[in-house]
């Protein structure tokens, strides 16, 4: 297991605005937040609803999750995102947790949420940097597409059709939380919760998917990037790929989102036959 | 023909019965109409750090062995939702129906298997929710 804290972290900076991994360029561009913590008019403050999980419960806690798999990590079933050349890792971030959660809730589709489809219209479709917070709001109010009708690097408009409008119900958010500090992302992970993380150290934003014992008494956040599949590690329960683990101090996000629930469609069928409107 | 000797041939008239019912005259009804194999849990996701262990783990757990794997290898369909009302207006009619049964606390489950089944408070362990849905998922 790759561990980033102090002594590494530059490793993940490349040149401070991209990394080249794979032959491939992924900017760094999550912006930082422009709203204070609890100040979110659409996600209320993740402490209002939950208490703290004491860390002296972390360790036992993580090891009962993983047994019975009951981690949002468990729940991966997807490959990692690929942001590919676009800045919009602040909504691949958000749409790979909301993935998650779509998949904790059992639903019945394998639809995987376009990050294009939100940050396109959010930032008229001009490939730019953004924070999470945003893309989580449009998750709530307009919903997403799934990468069927809008491939997710696809900063274009033409995508932007009736079906993918009408497809826009089925993948949309119902509530989230307004997440601060370490103990509370670690609160939501071990509650089975997914968290959108922006860092402003690394000017980027993923999603944390389990909260990690590094050693005694010293904790970590394991992250699903979105530079593709192939990218870090995999995980070491569902085998999939884009994974690494940032102790706490590198892991305590600059600002975060919990989602916390997503409507559950049955849109499992053909897309005509579902929406009544054709492509 | 005396009443004590009807006796047995109303026991074989039951057990007839019985065989061409299946479970349903000891089970109770199916809380749904509609068929197939069905587990729909409704939790407050806000109020999930209150739960015991036990129905977290039914929540969140998927592996070998637990509830949520059962279902879903016996090939039934399996949610856990949250209890506002837009968590299953876009849902297949299975899991809309259920989700509209009253509740009168949360965590609640629903089952059904078609024939028979029950929508009550979820159990508070994982080994006492995978009893009641084996009654539903291991009958023929």
């Amino acid at each position: 297991m790759i561990v980033y804290d102090d002594s590494n972290y530059t490793d993940l900076l490349g040149d401070g605005k991209a990394v080249t991994f794979g032959g491939e360029k992924f900017y760094l561009s999550a912006n930082p937040r422009e709203i204070a913590y609890g100040a979110l008019p659409y996600a209320r403050p993740f402490g209002d609803a939950y208490p703290l999980i004491p860390r002296s419960e972390w360790a036992a806690r993580i090891e009962h999750l993983a047994a019975i798999r009951g981690t949002p990590a468990d729940f991966n079933w997807f490959p990692a995102y690929n942001q590919s050349r676009t800045n919009y890792c602040w909504a691949n971030g958000v749409c790979g947790a909301a993935t998650t959660v779509l998949a904790m809730q059992g639903a019945p589709h394998k639809k995987l949420i376009s990050s294009a489809s939100i940050a396109g219209p959010i930032t008229n479709y001009r490939n730019v940097g953004g924070w999470g917070e945003p893309a989580f709001e449009y998750l709530l109010k307009y919903g997403g597409c799934s990468m069927d009708l809008w491939p997710n690097a696809a900063i274009s408009r033409s995508y932007d059709t009736e079906l993918s409008r009408a497809e826009r119900q089925h993948l949309r958010g119902i509530e989230g939380f307004d997440t601060d500090g370490f103990d509370q992302l670690a609160t939501a992970l071990l509650l089975g919760f997914p968290v959108a993380v922006a860092y402003n150290w690394w000017g980027h934003l993923v999603f944390a998917a389990e909260l990690v014992l590094i050693e005694a008494n010293s904790f970590g956040v394991r992250i699903r990037n979105s530079w593709h599949e192939s990218w870090g590690e995999k995980h070491p329960r569902n085998g999939m790929g884009g994974y690494t683990v940032l102790r706490e101090g590198k892991g305590t996000p600059s600002s975060a989102v919990t989602v916390r629930a997503m409507v559950s469609s049955a849109m499992n069928q053909s897309a005509e036959a579902h929406y009544g409107v054709s492509p | 023909m005396k009443a004590a000797d009807l006796f047995p041939l109303a026991l074989i008239a039951l057990g007839v019965l019985w065989l061409l019912q299946g479970e349903s005259l000891l089970s109770p009804p199916s809380p749904i109409k509609s068929p197939g194999f069905v587990v729909l849990i409704v939790e407050e996701t806000a109020n999930r750090s209150q739960l015991p262990q036990g129905q977290h783990d039914t929540i969140v757990g998927s592996a070998v062995g637990m509830p949520r794997e059962y279902v879903t290898t016996k090939g039934g369909q399996w949610r856990v939702l949250d209890a506002s009302p837009k968590s299953a207006e876009l849902e297949v009619p299975a899991i809309r129906e259920a989700f509209a049964l009253p509740r009168t606390s949360l965590p609640w489950i629903v089952a059904s298997n078609g024939r028979t089944g029950f929508s009550k408070p979820l159990p508070a362990t994982t080994a006492e929710v995978l009893a009641d849905l084996k009654q539903l998922g291991d009958s023929p």
